[in-house]
């Protein structure tokens, strides 16, 4: 595999994994309840109930449900008879017109032909996964997700320990993900601040903190948790990387903390919320990126972050018809390397790297469903990236745009969905085009 | 005949070992309806009967309404019917395959590889998770082992959406393979055209749909189709790769179709069919070959046309189950513009065709003997020197099925291949395998 084609994998690996796991039927095998019991609109939004599940650390008892439990004598084990697995499906469309790379250069082959997604590109059956989740024993769930990218297994999952504290829960999340960004561990908001959780499939057209980066990602890190009726609270550690074999980052992490409030409003809720992430981590390159190994030697590098911003969701019921509301603003999202050339050749022509650049971005979604199993939804989005991309100027201002989203989700059944979404993208820097995106998308959860 | 023993070599071993990804039979699906394996398949798996087209028909959801341990989880507003249990397959193969074919691919005098007699334990097996999804849809996931050095694992699938039409079932099959071909998104006969729905183990020496490449290679494809107990018909559009990662094929792709009636006759089932396909993909040539589309990839125009019969007939002679099954593939050409600028297998320039017929008695119901006569034909001038379907030749084979449990058996075959080429002195491959699903 000659060297440049690892580059551009690894940074597609981490840094542009499109999609996420949505609902897991796991759950609904454990609990012997119905899908729609913990989503909203959708298999890929949680309710309130939904939010509470996951606040238990998955682990709500089974005892009435329909799996019975196998409980220890002197030690406590409380194991459900079933370990419960799911799969989740997706298959996608994807038709751009004079879509962009992360260099702002239209997607094109070298002899100037359509190529991706301007030429019309099908993704099945895209990042499905396969899932074992639910609970593993008394206060203690897990969710473990096993997907094939690139004819490699990849392997992310997260254990939570969690405790009933009268009307709430508080527990600590331990979590590697190559996808799903800083927040995977415990956040239970459609803002996109935790990738799966969002409104659009097409997330970096309409999501402000996928939009940036922030929401997305490799990650793993451990952190302690809140959840109340009306006050969610985090604090937490993490390293931007996921490597299962290992990551030398001594006592370096990056601090991070997210803080929401809920507010009855009659038949709504309204949540108000708020994260900030600062601090750096160093460790070796080949922690990094495993794949540099051989190609490169080993030496430290420092990433530093930082990011904070607010966040809204707005849920209920509007003229009887199921409304979300969700806004996220990124106020700051910087990701800078010590020396960016010890994590290899920095001209590979990739999509996206956050690296060495200074992002921010503001998001408006707003699903309305004028039938349980049909919703109607629009997007706005704002983002700005500052850079400076030093090593790559081609790379200034190339994410910057504005877009205009619209979207229905019919689900078929409430684990079978399909999306259609169409994107007007206008981008500020005067050298690139508009261009739009359409994408069409069946999700099968079984 | 005008290719070099390497060519031959080369292909042999890619046909040999390209199969990982081939379903046996699933215990997924007797967990889900209760019924033993062999309501669904004919005389070993995985060959299905007549049930077990009908299963397949229905999208894998029929479902056992009084199972006391996978009872449904139903919805209130929106529809849901889920199974209360994910049930999982795993399928676990062990082969010997010794060759007596001459190569030197060492450019020693080391006898290497198949030649020196291969012990292949846990090649071809795999995980397989679905069956019955939702009120009217199946699906089925497979997690293999992926048998190229770039690659761990292969995730291949198929969902559909079938309904009760008529006497049977009408629907929708979205699929995704890395071996099981063209057609796989619903084929129920045992001709080879669905790649694991075949006699033998030793596919490519004794079935035409699989020796020519018909009936098996990466395709990713989505398929309309009507099946009852008599009659099959089903057209499609197929890609032929498998790239979860997507393929940017736009507004192109290769239109398919096959049509079978069958016909009980007393004791018997005879089904005569027709398939065929004829068109034009044209995608980056990074996609086609697996991988992510950069700004250096270059479209390939990929033509494919290819057209076949075949024929199946199952029934009791003297008491003893039989099947006989035949298929001609007239016509299967694939050529690429421009040439030479992909690597996977099935992407390359051919022109052949071939013939076959396939023979399986049971004397008794867990004991099968078997025999199959193979003739292939290519009609290409190679010019590359890998991936060369280039060479002609009739093989004889003869086999043994041993069911020590309905989901554990055995088999040994024996294939001589009589080569057509001068080049070549005839040649055996022999396998010993042993198959347990679970």
């Amino acid at each position: 595999m000659k060297k440049t084609s690892i580059w551009f994998s690894c940074f597609l690996i981490m840094l542009t994994f499109p999609d996420a796991a949505q609902a897991v039927p796991g759950f609904a095998r454990q609990t012997g309840l119905e899908c729609f019991m913990c989503h909203t609109q959708n298999q890929t939004k949680l309710n309130s109930f939904g939010r509470d599940f996951a606040h238990s650390g998955y682990a709500m008892s089974t005892e009435d449900g329909s799996q019975s439990l196998i409980d220890g004598k002197e030690l406590g084990l409380s194991l459900p008879t079933v370990l419960n697995l799911s799969v989740m499906l997706k298959a996608r469309w994807d038709k751009s017109n004079d879509a962009i790379n992360g260099k702002g250069r239209v997607l094109e082959s070298k002899d100037g032909d359509d190529i991706d997604s301007n030429r019309g590109l099908y993704e099945v059956y895209k990042t499905s996964t396969i899932n074992i989740a639910g609970r593993v024993s008394e206060n203690v769930g897990s969710i473990l997700e096993l997907r094939e990218k690139e004819g490699k297994a990849i392997f992310g999952g997260k254990v939570i320990t969690a405790f009933d504290t009268g009307n709430s829960y508080s527990g600590l999340a331990i979590y590697s993900t190559n996808n799903y960004g800083p927040f995977t561990g415990m956040e239970t908001y459609n803002t996109g601040l935790y990738k799966p959780l969002r409104q659009f499939e097409n997330h970096k057209l309409t999501n402000a903190a996928q939009a940036s980066d922030l929401g997305s990602g490799a990650a793993t890190g451990v952190q302690v948790y809140y959840a109340g009726e009306y006050l969610f609270a985090t604090v937490g550690g993490y390293v931007p990387v996921h490597n299962s074999d290992g990551i030398d980052i001594g006592s370096t992490i990056i601090p991070f903390t997210r803080l929401a409030v809920e507010i009855p409003l009659g038949d709504m809720n309204l949540v108000i919320g708020g994260y900030g992430i600062k601090g750096h981590a160093r460790a070796s390159n080949t922690s990094f990126d495993p794949d540099l190994s051989g190609y490169i030697p080993r030496a430290l590098v420092t990433v530093y972050k930082e990011a904070y911003g607010m966040d809204l969701q707005l849920e209920g019921s509007v003229l009887d018809l199921s409304t979300l509301l969700t806004v996220n603003a990124v106020f700051k999202n910087k990701t800078s390397l010590s020396n960016p050339l010890l994590m290899g050749d920095p001209t590979i022509d990739v999509y996206g790297e956050p690296e060495d650049a200074q992002t921010e971005a503001y998001s408006v979604d707003l699903e309305v469903n004028p039938w349980p199993s049909l919703g109607l939804k629009v997007a706005y989005l704002y983002a700005n990236d500052k850079g400076p991309h030093i090593l790559e100027p081609d790379k200034i201002d190339a994410k910057d745009k504005h877009a205009l989203s619209f979207g229905l989700d019919y689900s078929f059944r409430q684990n079978i969905m399909f999306t259609v979404e169409y994107s007007m993208v206008t981008p500020s820097r005067l050298d690139i085009a508009n261009y739009t995106d359409a994408l069409g998308v069946i999700t099968i959860s079984f | 005949m005008k290719t070099s023993i390497k060519n031959l070599f080369l292909l042999s071993a890619i046909l040999l070992f390209m199969l990982p990804e081939s379903a046996y039979a699933l215990p997924g699906f007797t967990r889900q309806t209760g019924k033993d394996c062999m309501t669904c398949h004919a005389q070993n798996m995985p060959k299905l009967n007549a049930y077990g087209r009908h299963f397949a028909l229905s999208g894998y959801t029929i479902y056992d309404p009084d199972s006391e341990t996978q009872s449904l989880i139903e919805g209130t507003e929106v529809a849901l019917g889920l199974p209360a249990v994910l049930n999982v397959s795993a399928v676990v193969r062990a082969r010997y395959v010794k060759s007596s074919r001459r190569e030197d691919l060492t450019l020693t005098d080391d006898v290497v590889g198949i030649e020196r007699g291969e012990l292949q334990v846990l090649q071809a097996s795999g995980l397989y998770f679905g069956g019955r999804v939702a009120d009217n849809v199946g699906g089925l996931v497979s997690l293999t082992d992926d048998t190229s050095d770039d690659n761990d694992i292969a995730m291949g699938g198929k969902a559909i959406v079938a309904y009760p039409v008529l006497n049977g079932f009408g629907g929708f099959s979205l699929y995704s393979t890395q071996v099981n071909g063209t057609f796989s998104g619903m084929e129920n006969y045992n001709t080879g055209l669905n790649s694991p729905l075949r006699q033998f183990e030793n596919a490519t020496g004794t079935n035409a749909a699989q020796a020519t490449g018909i009936g098996r290679g990466p395709s990713t494809g989505l398929q309309a189709y009507y099946g009852d107990d008599r009659f099959f018909a089903t057209f499609g559009g197929v890609i032929p790769s498998q790239n979860n990662e997507g393929i940017d094929a736009g507004s192109s792709i290769i239109p398919f179709w096959r049509v079978a009636y069958n016909q009980p006759i007393s004791e018997w089932n005879v089904m005569l069919g027709a398939y065929g396909m004829a068109g034009t993909v044209k995608a980056s040539d990074q996609s086609l070959d697996g991988g992510t589309i950069d700004s250096k990839a270059i479209l390939v125009e990929i033509y494919k046309e290819g057209y076949g019969f075949d024929f199946q007939a199952s029934g009791p002679i003297a008491g003893m189950m039989t099947m006989t099954t035949i298929n001609v593939v007239v016509k299967n050409t694939v050529s690429a513009t421009p040439e030479n600028l992909l690597l996977s297998p099935n992407l390359q320039r051919t022109d052949n065709e071939g013939g076959s017929i396939e023979f399986q008695i049971n004397p008794v119901e867990s004991f099968g003997v078997k025999l199959a006569y193979l003739n292939y034909n290519n009609n290409y001038d190679v010019v590359r020197q890998d991936y060369v379907e280039a060479y002609d030749f009739d093989a004889y084979s003869l086999g043994f099925n041993y069911l020590a449990r309905q989901n554990v058996s055995f088999d040994i075959e024996y294939t001589h291949n009589h080569t057509k080429s001068g080049v070549l002195d005839d040649f055996y491959d022999l396998y010993l395998s042993a198959t347990v699903a679970f």
